[in-house]
Order: structure tokens, then C-alpha cells, then sequence
């Protein structure tokens, strides 16, 4: 989701007021982020189940903490993501997943959204891809070696820790976390390099 | 470890953010972010970098249950205080709003429990702490409500609060001889339910009043602005 310098200054404020308990001003807060950061949830958990429960435990964190929020360290988009995004790694850390395939996902119509979800599971590298596109990040992705653009694809979109990043590339562990390392060091030196910051 | 040097702090970050660490070292980690600002920039900056990688992630709008699990649990209908809280704030209001009515309302209850739909075990009101704070019209702006050894303010805002742009609503106890103490922000409109520091009867036992003022933050210590509402702190028991 990307956000006008207006969008963002109007969700600095309703965070503002979420923080003083305003109840009006969580309920619109939700319903302009929460499209975008149930993708976000769903992306990294691929069920469905998990990623409503972590919506709900990464709102219910928001209502809790917006008093905390600092405007001037992060974007409020960014902020909110990275909620969910750790509501999900620690899922994905400290619950072992059932068997998936026997998982029966419903949407309130009774829908099944397995397969939805399915088809629009992009490849890592491909979403890398338009993430990358028409930004600074296009030409600094560009600087990475084909491993490490991988590894942190498959680490920042399906939530792989470093050794099941081994398994999945068949490598071994000090070989991966090299290339994460590498490739995380090289990003932000070329990142820094470009003065364009990056607004979302 | 030495968190606060820099190079480690800033790899660990990095990966943290990225989400490769272990189970073990990212829960070490989530716990120098709560004490270490220098963490805290660290963790910020990577999210900033990455952030631009979910600008393609499809949005999807969430079932409305989620919402609704979520309201539930954000207004502090807890089963430890849940009913008590509905059943009390249903009450106070009209109880508080014709004064000598909360006694007639607790003798009625107490006499008449069938009335309402009690067991015998539920006739009374719990013993509470009540306020209900008025401004200088005599329109009631604020209720506010806590069982007599709860941790938790129920208010409610009856008069939407209007402040200068940027200013928050602090809720005041006036002790009978001391200074005021600041009790919590409270919200402009609706409802909210405050955590205390201690139970209600510490904070509340020697307050027989309560005041609202409007203040640049909610940092303050002592009120600064004028009284915006205030009203009686009476105990119910």
C-alpha cells in the first residue's frame, strides 16, 4: 500500500487519537489498513486461520501501544507493517504448523479460499521484482549476486528463518547466512548511497 | 553480548526485521528492543528500507468477524469483569443523574431482584467507586466507574470532549488534603477502560472528587488548564 505525504499525515493523526482511546478514530484506522495488512499476513502464513489471528493480535497491539508511536522514527504504514509482520514471524517461529494440506480454509461466505490464496502466492522473486520496479531498489537489487537476492526473497515474503532457507536452497547454513548477511549489508550501502528516500 | 555496539546491532536488526533469526535469538532480541533506543532506531530503519517489498503484496480485505473480535477484546469485556461492568454502567448513569436515586436504585434492586433478572447472589451492586462529573451547565460530560478492589476505570463520555487541537483530556483525583493526581488520559467520545496502577480503593479511598481538565500531554503532573468538568467520587458499599 502505498501512501500520499496527505495519507500519511492523516493516519499520524487518527494513530494520535487511537492512543487517547478514541474508538471512532481505531475503527477508520482499521478499515483503510487492514486490507492491505491482512495481505501482508496472509503472504507470509499462507492460511488463513493464522493470518486472522494475527490480524486480530496485531490490532489489538496497535490500540495498546498507538500512544508509543513515534511519527518521527517510522511511517505509520510502516510502522503498522512491521506489527504484523513480527505477530506473524512469531507465529511462524513458535508454533509448529499442522500438516497444511488437510487445512480447510472458509471466507464468511462460505467460499473455500485455498485456492485463491494459491493462485495469488507469487513467487518471491517475482513480487522482488515489481517491488523493485521504478524505485532506487530496482538498481540496488541489481548490485546483489542471484543467491542473495534469493535468500532474502524467500526470507522477507515466505518468513523462512535461515536454516530452513538452508533446506529450501540446499545449501549449508554458513553459506546462507552469508548470503543474507552480504546481501542485507550491500543493500543498505547502495540504499544510502541514493538520496531518494522512500515513502510508503 | 554488547548490544549498543553499533555494527552488531545494526546486523542483528537487519535480520531481525528480515525475520531469519532463530526462535531463541529473536526472542533475545524483541527483549534489548524494549530497553535500547539505539535498538529501536536500528529495527525502525530496516523497516523503513524494506518496506517498499510489500507494495505488491495483493490486499485482502479481512472477514468482519475479525473486527468484531477485535472491539470486543479492546473494550475490556474480560469474563473477570465483564458482566459486572455492563450490568454497573448501565446503572450509574441514571443512578448518579438523580442522586439520592442510587440508594433507592441499590434498595430497590436489593428488595425486588427479580425485577432485573438476578440471582439472589447478584442483588446488590458491587462495591464500587462512582463518579460523575458535570461541567459548569450542570451537564453531565463524564461517568466513570471501578469495582472497590478492580484495576480497571470504566468511562464513559457523555458529553463529547473538545479541546484545543493537540491536547489531551486528563482525568484528576483531588484527594481531600494533597495534590491532584493525575488518574489517566481519557478519551474525547465513547467509552474506554483504563488499567490503574493500583487498585481502585488505593488510589480512591481519601478522593471525594474528580476533575477534568485539558493539558498539552499527558505527561503532566499537575493540572495546568482550567476545570473543564468535575463531580462527587462516592463509594458504593
Amino acid at each position: 500500500m502505498a501512501t500520499s505525504p496527505q495519507q500519511n499525515e492523516h493516519l499520524v493523526r487518527l494513530l494520535g487519537r487511537v492512543g487517547q482511546r478514541d474508538q471512532s478514530a481505531f475503527s477508520e484506522l482499521y478499515s483503510l489498513t487492514s486490507p492491505h495488512l491482512f495481505g501482508v499476513a496472509l503472504r507470509i502464513l499462507n492460511r488463513q486461520d493464522r493470518a486472522e489471528e494475527v490480524l486480530q493480535e496485531a490490532y489489538v497491539n496497535v490500540w495498546n501501544q498507538a500512544g508509543s508511536y513515534a511519527a518521527g522514527l517510522s511511517a505509520p504504514m510502516t510502522w503498522l507493517t512491521s506489527v504484523v509482520r513480527n505477530k506473524a514471524l512469531d507465529w511462524l517461529r513458535h508454533v509448529k504448523l499442522a500438516d497444511e494440506s488437510t487445512v480447510v480454509m472458509v471466507n464468511e461466505d462460505g467460499e473455500d479460499y485455498l485456492p485463491q490464496i494459491a493462485d495469488e502466492r507469487a513467487d518471491p522473486q517475482e513480487l522482488f521484482a515489481q517491488a523493485t520496479e521504478g524505485l532506487r531498489l530496482r538498481h540496488c537489487m541489481g548490485t546483489l549476486e542471484a543467491a542473495q537476492r534469493q535468500s532474502l526473497a524467500l526470507a522477507y515474503y515466505d518468513g523462512l528463518s535461515h536454516s530452513e532457507l538452508a533446506e529450501h536452497l540446499q545449501a549449508p547454513l554458513g553459506t546462507v547466512k552469508a548470503w543474507v548477511r552480504r546481501g542485507l549489508e550491500k543493500l543498505k550501502k547502495c540504499l544510502e548511497s541514493n538520496p531518494t528516500p522512500v515513502k510508503n | 553480548m554488547n548490544y549498543e555496539r553499533s555494527e552488531l546491532l545494526e546486523k542483528l536488526a537487519a535480520e531481525y526485521v528480515l525475520g531469519t533469526m532463530s526462535p531463541r535469538a529473536r526472542r533475545r532480541f524483541a527483549q534489548v528492543l524494549h530497553h535500547s533506543p539505539a535498538a529501536q532506531r536500528a529495527t525502525a530503519a530496516w523497516h523503513d528500507r524494506l518496506q517498499a517489498f510489500n507494495r505488491p503484496i495483493a490486499a485482502v480485505t479481512p472477514p468482519a468477524r475479525i473486527w468484531r473480535a477485535i472491539v470486543q477484546r479492546t473494550q475490556g469485556r474480560t469474563a473477570r469483569t465483564g458482566w459486572v461492568a455492563r450490568f454497573f454502567s448501565s446503572w450509574a448513569k441514571p443512578a448518579l443523574a438523580f442522586g439520592f436515586g442510587l440508594v433507592l436504585t441499590v434498595g430497590f434492586i436489593h428488595q425486588t431482584p427479580q425485577t432485573v433478572g438476578l440471582e439472589p447472589t447478584a442483588a446488590k451492586l458491587a462495591a464500587s467507586y462512582v463518579g460523575l462529573l458535570t461541567d459548569s451547565n450542570d451537564t453531565p460530560v463524564l461517568s466513570a466507574s471501578s469495582l472497590r478492589k478492580g484495576k480497571v476505570l470504566s468511562v464513559k463520555i457523555l458529553k463529547p470532549l473538545q479541546p484545543p487541537a493537540g491536547q489531551v483530556a486528563m482525568l484528576w483525583a483531588l484527594p481531600k488534603d494533597g495534590a491532584p493526581i493525575p488518574v489517566s488520559v481519557v478519551p474525547f467520545t465513547g467509552k474506554a477502560d483504563i488499567a490503574l496502577t493500583a487498585p481502585a480503593e488505593e488510589i480512591f479511598a481519601k478522593v471525594p472528587k474528580l476533575a477534568i481538565t485539558y493539558e498539552a500531554n499527558a505527561s503532566v503532573t499537575a493540572p495546568t488548564g482550567p476545570i473543564i468538568a468535575s463531580g462527587h467520587c462516592v463509594k458504593i458499599w
